[in-house]
């Protein structure tokens, strides 16, 4: 038995044991009978059979499970279908429409090419920011950059993110496109109500910049007030200082 | 395949592709975030996974490329952003109790870049041939090989050295 196992020892330092010979090993180092030339292995491979045994803690599978229980990818499915096929109707009405109404200016058709290119962007975007994956909701984020400006429902959809994303790089992405809406008052009190809660300095950081962009020297002032950190990092209460 | 199968065979994945995350990311909560992530992208898939022929390496492979991107983005995080922040906050805490044994191997495999730890646990673990690691990692069998039995070596190295440091720590004290 000692000298299978010693051979079988050198054999999986060399890496050359296959899928039944290791676990072997891990049962004779677990088994309690060893020999006392093979005690030294033992440790190891006792932490890889912890290893082994570790399963995901329990909680933490909520997510996908939820996920499935909601049935929200076949929500996904049929709305993501009937988007695009939204999209594409929209698109092919206004080629026929182009072709068969006159038109008495090129530039107005393509005014209305560039508008339903727009819709389709916008709707892409709310529709990607509301799906469960991070990566996708930053993808509805690049959607948002191809628009020339930012509506009042995607603004808003922008600052729920803003307050509720569990992701911090979406949240972190998003804060420059909501400049990109024309009511000011909206975004600044939006901007305002979130600083207060938010965490990450990058986040804390990120937002009074696109306040300072969007506020002149005297507004500025009078938000100064308003505003109250939790836990600021020194950058963070320098930016806050100098406005 | 019907939906019923798959999900089955997705959640049977759970646990493996949870401690191969582990292996690459050294934290609990955030490799049991990964494979949420890894597990809900393979079911917005799985029309296309319908006919692939090893399914298990597409996880493998989604999982190692969640992680790897987790590790860059804290690289790039900890290179470029935080000397500008004053206090030393990392993106990702390592947040396993450094006493129990799972800390333990973290600790011994701590300098092993992330790739070859994973490649390690597949096969110490998890058990995988060196054809299906190479389809995960596009390594040849033989460059495999190497790498798992450097681990292999460097992880008795270790404990060898940690048990004479404490064996010395006993005899002093």
């Amino acid at each position: 038995m000692k000298k299978e196992i010693k051979i079988l020892l050198d054999k999986y330092y060399e890496g050359t044991t296959n899928h039944q010979e290791e676990p072997e090993l891990i049962d004779y180092f677990f088994s309690g009978r060893i020999e006392e030339e093979l005690f030294m292995h033992r440790e190891e491979f006792l932490l890889l059979g912890s290893f082994k045994n570790l399963t995901i803690p329990e909680g933490r599978t909520n997510r996908f499970n939820t996920y499935l229980n909601r049935n929200h990818f076949q929500k996904y499915a049929g709305k993501k279908f009937g988007q695009i096929a939204a999209s594409i109707i929209l698109i092919i009405s206004g080629y026929f429409a182009g072709n068969f109404f006159p038109i008495h200016d090129s530039s107005s058709a393509l005014n209305e090419l560039k508008e339903n290119l727009e819709t389709v962007h916008e709707n892409t975007a709310l529709l990607l920011l509301n799906q469960p994956l991070a990566n996708e909701r930053l993808q509805g984020i690049e959607y948002i950059g191809k628009l020339e400006a930012v509506n009042a429902e995607l603004a808003k959809t922008l600052l729920v993110s803003l307050n509720n994303d569990s992701n911090e790089n979406v949240r972190l992405a998003l804060i420059p496109y909501l400049l990109k809406h024309e009511d000011k008052d909206l975004i600044k009190n939006g901007l305002i109500k979130s600083i207060n809660h938010q965490e990450s300095p990058l986040i804390q950081l990120e937002i009074l910049n696109a306040l300072i962009y969007l506020l002149d020297r005297n507004e500025l002032k009078n938000i100064h007030a308003e505003i109250h950190l939790k836990s600021p990092n020194e950058l963070v209460n320098k930016t806050l200082k100098s406005i | 395949m019907v939906k019923d199968k798959f999900q089955i065979q997705l959640l049977g994945l759970e646990d493996k592709l949870y401690r191969m995350a582990l292996s690459i990311v050294f934290d609990k909560d955030l490799a049991s975030d990964m494979t949420q992530e890894a597990l809900m992208i393979l079911w917005e898939r799985r029309r296309k996974l319908r006919n692939t022929a090893n399914f298990e390496a597409y996880a493998v492979t989604v999982i190692k490329n969640l992680c790897l991107d987790v590790l860059r983005r804290e690289k790039f995080f900890e290179e470029n952003i935080l000397p500008q922040l004053s206090e030393s906050k990392k993106f990702y805490g390592v947040n396993y109790a450094k006493k129990d044994e799972i800390g333990l191997l973290f600790n011994l495999l701590e300098k092993v870049n992330a790739e070859h730890r994973l490649i390690f646990v597949m096969k110490t673990i998890e058990g995988y041939s060196y054809e299906e690691i190479s389809m995960v990692t596009k390594l040849k069998h033989d460059n495999l090989r190497k790498i798992v039995s450097r681990v292999r070596q460097g992880l008795r190295n270790s404990l060898k050295i940690l048990n004479n440091e404490k064996r010395n720590k006993d005899i002093a004290g």
